[in-house]
């Protein structure tokens, strides 16, 4: 943790939204998915049903979790069919904790990225 | 070795060309992709079965949504691939025949009004539909589900006896019986249209 | 058009012909190849007249398009997309804190497309296992794979080293991982013809 004087907290639903936004924006990632605890936690937010087809909230797919002085962040990914797997998720780990430090000033101890599913690639 | 080369060399067959055995085996592995196309495949003759078995399309929604959830959920149970599509109409006729019985008997239905307990939600479509359509669906609700359920699957949707058989769980006898009965009970009341 | 029914299973007309004959007869009769007792029966002839009806009307129910609400194919993939079964998953190499995981599905799903470009391939069923670290600390992975056959395509000999060879292909650039031990059974065939819409 870098910060020498906290004087504001950064709420988790923000870095939360940020990492999703940076983990998005690497080329080969094709979505971020919703977990069951995501979609539950979407749905209790907004008092929705099951059984609407709304598109995910940005947010979903991204968890944050503070353990003591630490933080984590796991993100569930989608990634395209032409890319290397195991490179996009290195890229995804380094985006998210350059991007979240940048904007928030807040240190990201450690980035879990789980690759759920491959998409196909759009054909040309 | 003769040089093998695909029609196309990085695409292969799109799945939405691949046979009902292999999107069955790939999705009881997780494919979710797999499972998507065998929705898109059979959606359309699921809901049509549960809507003519109800006469509800908002019931026979339900029973589409249902069905399919529940066939992702068990689709391991299922012992040959080939037959999902049988599979899916065993657990559309089931659900509906449970939903049947579940419902209060209605009042018995004058098939000379117009207007029967259970209405189709499509006013738009009302006036369209043919005096002949709309005997036959009448007829229909006089049926006993169970013989309802053998002649769409017959008429409509174009299973065989054998097929029916498993299906409803009853012999092809049995069905036999219940197309013949529903057949002579339908025809009753279709009077010759010009 | 009368019916007189004798049995739970037999509708006889008056005549004594039975409703579900009548009905087989349909097309036969139309035809003009009516035997001596249908072309003169006023029963049979009622009956025909009815059953005609009724495969009129039966058609029209058969074409009413009743499509599903549009919707419909949404609301049940956003349920089924929920309980997508996370499985097991690998771990790929990072030198970032954290860690980077690949489900053993995706895997899947990679060497199944991977097989299916095989000409007269199609891949049914694939699992892959961590088999061990390779000695550059890499991970290996076992899979086994199932497969079908086209009728009257390359033989099965000449195909199966191709299918090794774009599987292990696809596992090390695709997703970075080093096949190992690859198990394949041809498990099935199918007709050029079953890739109907």
């Amino acid at each position: 943790m870098s910060a020498p004087n906290i004087e504001f907290v950064v709420a988790d639903a923000v870095i939360a939204g940020i990492a999703a936004r940076a983990a998005a924006a690497v080329p080969g990632v094709s979505r971020l998915e919703p977990g069951v605890r995501g979609l539950v936690a979407r749905l209790a937010r907004t008092g929705m049903r099951l059984w609407t087809g709304r598109d995910a909230a940005p947010s979903d797919g991204v968890r944050v979790m503070r353990d003591d002085d630490t933080l984590n962040i796991h993100v569930d990914l989608v990634i395209s069919a032409g890319c290397r797997a195991g490179e996009v998720g290195v890229t995804v780990q380094r985006e998210v904790s350059r991007v979240v430090a940048e904007q928030t000033g807040v240190g990201v101890d450690a980035v879990t990225v789980v690759i759920l599913d491959i998409e196909p690639e759009q054909s040309r | 070795m003769t040089e093998l080369v695909s029609e196309s060399s990085t695409s292969p067959a799109s799945a939405a060309a691949l046979d009902d055995a292999t999107l069955a085996a790939r999705a009881r592995e997780g494919d979710v992709r797999a499972y998507e196309q065998l929705v898109l495949r059979y959606q359309g003759p699921m809901f049509r079965l549960a809507s003519r078995m109800l006469a509800d399309r908002a019931e026979a929604e339900d029973v589409a949504q249902e069905v399919f959830l529940t066939a992702w959920r068990r689709i391991g149970q299922l012992q040959d691939d080939a037959a999902v599509a049988g599979w899916l109409y065993r657990m559309t006729t089931n659900r509906c025949l449970n939903v049947i019985r579940s419902r209060r008997i209605p009042a018995e239905v004058d098939l000379d009004s117009t207007e029967s307990p259970r209405t189709d939600t499509r006013p738009e479509h009302a006036v369209q539909v043919s005096g002949q359509m709309a005997a036959l669906t009448a007829a229909l609700a006089q049926l006993t589900p169970e013989q309802r359920a053998c002649w769409l699957l017959r008429e409509v949707h174009g299973q065989s006896y054998e097929e029916i058989a498993e299906i409803v769980g009853a012999n092809a006898t049995a069905v036999r019986g219940r197309i013949a009965r529903a057949r002579a009970q339908l025809s009753e009341v279709m009077q010759p249209w010009r | 058009m009368a019916v007189n029914s004798t049995t739970d299973r037999d509708y006889l007309l008056p005549c004594g012909r039975d409703l579900e004959q009548v009905w087989r007869r349909l097309d036969a009769v139309e035809a003009g190849l009516a035997d001596e007792h249908e072309a003169s029966c006023a029963h049979c002839a009622a009956a025909r007249e009815s059953l005609r009806a009724l495969r009129t009307a039966t058609r029209e129910l058969i074409e009413d398009p009743e499509a599903p609400p549009p919707d419909l194919f949404g609301r049940i993939m956003v349920a089924v997309r929920a309980e997508v079964r996370r499985g097991r998953t690998l771990d790929l190499p990072t030198p970032h804190p954290g860690s980077v995981q690949i489900s053993e599905e995706s895997v899947a799903v990679v060497l199944r497309y991977a097989a299916d470009t095989v000409p007269g391939v199609r891949a049914r069923g694939c699992r892959v296992r961590v088999a061990e670290s390779g000695p550059d600390g890499e991970r290996v992975i076992a899979v086994e794979m199932s497969v079908a056959v086209r009728m009257g395509g390359s033989g099965v000999a000449e195909l199966i080293p191709v299918v090794r060879d774009r599987v292990r292909t696809a596992a090390a650039a695709r997703v970075g991982l080093r096949l190992g031990r690859l198990d394949l059974t041809v498990a099935d065939i199918y007709d050029a013809g079953e890739e109907a819409r």
